[in-house]
């Protein structure tokens, strides 16, 4: 029989995370929501595509994750002269003891936590050399593969508003990121906070929240959280309902949907939600950890009809639908409450 | 099963039962305006409506689409534990333990304390918004139904009066048949009606009542018509026969009678008087049914006056104890020569007599719209007196025979005053053969000249005289 988390070890893994968010927060203020959901991703070890205006923080923020989590950091400029050699690595014709070989030279996709700064900048070849190592955490360069650090991370941004000298990602690609968030602006409270504790900018020195050895073993109480199979039932109907042909789909899915989220969707939702409810403190998925999670791990998984965006009809409005149009739990008769 | 298991139970029944209760509601309203609706039908084309037993068969669609219901919202288990757990807000606790997962000693506790509240939880059945609809409609059908028919309340149906009383039927036809008065084609078919009638579908029905109102009046009218006339039963010389041995025994035991020394001088007075109406030959009193009839009553009434008045003829004791069993005597003699005289005891007996009618319905309460009829004094000669239905009785609808009577005719000569144009005139003594229909305003001026004395030949000018 399966046991569950015992109650020292929920809290252990809560603290964990809590540590992590505290730091985060003291970076970036007033973006607490935007915060847990990156702590999540973090936890549920998977990668993250922060999309906002310039200035709101994101690049600070895959960077105080960085520091926090006392792994190797790497940031990479996306530009759109950038190659894919230049992230992956190459090899590199090197003389040793009087022989000429070439020698694999890792680029920086060598790292635990890499910094895509602005990932829709470059080409689709530099954007698809990102494809193997987010999904096998690997790189192939001449025929052979070298496999990445772990826990390896891809925390990428990207700007909405400069669509010029922009390729936008390609779905494969965006169904590799497990969130994909919209970093919010903040109210002039955050900013008049921000204005008193911030000189030039700088975010405050931090040091490492947690050692390899606690991160492991964060690593280990997410991964012992228990999803129910009623819990997970709910979420594979979720994943279901953005199904444009699905006889259960909302109205609005089937007319403003054209590809429905794939099963890694509802891995990631499954997996991101182990993550949210161990930062609850549950040593056990609910209904409301799978309806936190599921905005950012779905919307931008679906493909909207051309029709639908003219209407103005975003993903993220076709996955509320899907969220209140399909419950948690069968509902009961009418006869009683 | 986990400690969680009786609370999902318990959840899961209870939304069973809320489906029931949809489901029956819903079937309860259905129904009742149906009947309401076919009730008003019927009221309003003259018709009534009269509850009865076979009613209950509408609980079974009503139950049915309870059960239908009940079991098509049915929620599974783990279903019904998914809202325990939200209801107790264990945020997927209970869902995690119903699901197997093995709890350590906190959660486990925190689960217990939470389920010891679960009964509150429990989901509770919407009588409010299920229960006044059908109710209302309930309510209204059975107003319908149990409106009283002209202003008054319906009576009590009481179950099984109907067949009591065709057993009672039955029973007189089978006396009627063991004395051989009636004849035997018309007893046939007096006991096929009867069979008819104890088959009958709908036994409380008013109509079935009518029908067993017709059977006894017509069994009553042919024990009369073969006490009237003994021949009719004609073809049945056994009969007749049995019928000269029953008189001839009869007079004979009258004969005793009168010879026995300890019979009150009263009694035996009349006793005799009725001897002496017998004659010498009994035999001709078949032919002489009113001579019959007359002795036959005389000689009930001495029973009477024998088993009831015995304390007022001054006997006491031994002798009233043989008054009693010679009154009892009498009045066995008396009903089996078929007299009315016997009749209020017979009665008693529970079987019926000639020229009664109305035994079908005895005391018992019949449907609504039917009574049972019967004369209150059918003693031949005098008018049957004014029948009173029972209170809540409405007269019914239908023409039935209130019985048959048969009224000597008035022999009493009558003194006839003075003679005009062949009619006789009695202006005294009240027997006026004719009669003038005097206006109101005329009358005094009629009586002034009526008490003058003249003869009216005299006074009114004669038809020729007219001329």
């Amino acid at each position: 029989m399966t046991k569950m988390l015992t109650g020292q070890e929920v809290a252990r893994g809560q603290q964990l995370m809590a540590a992590l968010q505290r730091g985060c927060n003291a970076v970036l203020l007033g973006q607490t929501d935007l915060v847990d959901l990156c702590v999540i991703a973090l936890c549920a070890r998977g990668h993250v595509l922060l999309e906002g205006l310039p200035g709101l923080g994101k690049t600070e923020l895959v960077k105080a994750l960085g520091r926090l989590l006392g792994l190797t950091f790497r940031r990479v400029q996306f530009t759109p002269d950038l190659l894919p050699g230049d992230i992956t690595g190459g090899a590199m014709l090197q003389e040793k003891a009087g022989e000429r070989q070439f020698v694999f030279r890792p680029g920086p996709l060598f790292a635990n936590v890499v910094l895509a700064d602005e990932i829709n900048r470059s080409s689709p070849k530099t954007q698809s050399a990102l494809l193997e190592a987010m999904q096998e955490r690997s790189v192939t360069v001449l025929g052979e593969t070298h496999a990445l650090p772990l826990p390896f991370f891809v925390l990428a941004t990207q700007n909405p508003i400069e669509l010029e000298g922009t390729y936008p990602l390609p779905e494969a690609q965006l169904d590799r990121f497990l969130f994909k968030i919209d970093v919010p602006g903040v109210n002039a409270d955050v900013m008049t906070k921000i204005l008193i504790s911030r000189r030039r900018g700088e975010p405050p020195m931090q040091d490492a929240a947690l050692t390899r050895g606690e991160l492991d073993e964060l690593f280990a109480v997410v991964d012992a959280v228990f999803l129910p199979h009623a819990v997970a039932n709910y979420i594979a109907r979720l994943v279901a309902a953005t199904d444009p042909a699905g006889a259960q789909s909302p109205a609005s899915v089937r007319h403003g949907v054209r590809f429905a989220a794939s099963p890694r969707a509802a891995i990631a939702i499954g997996e991101a939600s182990r993550a949210a409810a161990l930062l609850a403190g549950r040593p056990n998925v609910d209904f409301a950890d799978v309806q936190r999670v599921t905005l950012p791990a779905l919307a931008h998984r679906l493909v909207v009809q051309h029709r639908a965006i003219v209407n103005g009809v975003q993903a993220r409005d076709l996955v509320q639908a899907v969220l209140t149009e399909v419950p948690a739990v069968a509902p009961l008769p009418e006869a009683v409450r | 099963m986990h400690c969680s298991g009786p609370a999902v139970a318990a959840f899961v029944r209870r939304t069973a039962v809320g489906g029931f209760v949809q489901g029956a509601s819903a079937a309860t309203f259905g129904l009742a305006m149906l009947a309401a609706v076919a009730v008003l039908a019927i009221r309003l084309c003259g018709g009534t409506v009269v509850p009865a037993l076979w009613w209950a068969v509408l609980a079974v669609p009503i139950v049915g689409a309870g059960v239908w219901r009940a079991l098509r919202v049915r929620v599974s288990p783990a279903v019904a534990a998914c809202h325990l757990d939200r209801r107790l807000q264990l945020d997927g606790l209970l869902v995690s333990a119903w699901e197997g997962i093995e709890l350590d000693a906190g959660w486990q506790r925190l689960l217990s304390e939470r389920l010891a509240g679960a009964r509150a939880a429990l989901p509770t059945v919407q009588w409010g918004s299920l229960v006044p609809r059908a109710a209302t409609a309930s309510a209204v059908a059975a107003l319908l139904v149990l409106w009283p028919v002209n202003g008054r309340a319906l009576p009590t149906v009481v179950p099984g009066a109907f067949a009591a009383a065709v057993a009672t039927q039955q029973q007189r036809l089978q006396d009627v048949f063991s004395m051989g008065l009636v004849p035997t084609a018309m007893l046939a078919e007096l006991a096929a009606k009867l069979a008819a009638l104890a088959m009958s579908a709908l036994p409380d029905d008013p109509s079935a009542w009518r029908e067993l109102d017709s059977f006894v009046e017509q069994l009553g009218r042919e024990q009369l018509l073969a006490s009237l006339d003994p021949t009719r039963a004609g073809g049945d010389p056994a009969g007749e026969a049995g019928r000269k041995d029953a008189i001839e025994r009869g007079v004979e035991m009258l004969r005793t009678f009168v010879d026995d020394p300890q019979l009150p001088a009263m009694a035996r007075s009349l006793l005799e008087q009725a001897l002496l109406q017998v004659g010498e030959q009994p035999q001709a009193l078949l032919a002489d049914p009113q001579r019959l009839r007359q002795i036959v009553e005389q000689v009930a009434g001495v029973a009477k006056m024998l088993g009831l008045d015995a304390s007022a003829l001054g006997l006491a004791g031994a002798d009233m104890a043989r008054a009693q069993t010679m009154a009892k005597s009498l009045r066995e003699l008396a009903s089996a020569q078929g007299g009315d005289s016997a009749r209020g005891d017979a009665r008693s007996n529970g079987s019926t007599l000639p020229g009664e009618s109305g035994g079908a319905g005895s005391t018992a309460e019949r449907s609504v719209g039917h009574t049972a009829l019967r004369l209150t004094d059918p003693v031949g000669g005098r008018a049957t007196k004014d029948f009173v239905l029972p209170e809540g009785r409405p007269v019914p609808r239908e023409w039935l025979p209130v019985g048959v009577q048969a009224i000597d005719p008035q022999v009493a000569p009558t003194a006839s005053g003075p003679t005009v144009g062949g009619s006789a005139v009695g202006a005294t003594n009240g027997g006026a053969s004719w009669q003038l229909q005097v206006a109101p305003r005329h009358r005094a001026s009629v009586q002034r000249f009526f008490a003058a004395g003249q003869p009216v030949g005299e006074q009114s000018p004669g038809t020729k005289e007219r001329r």
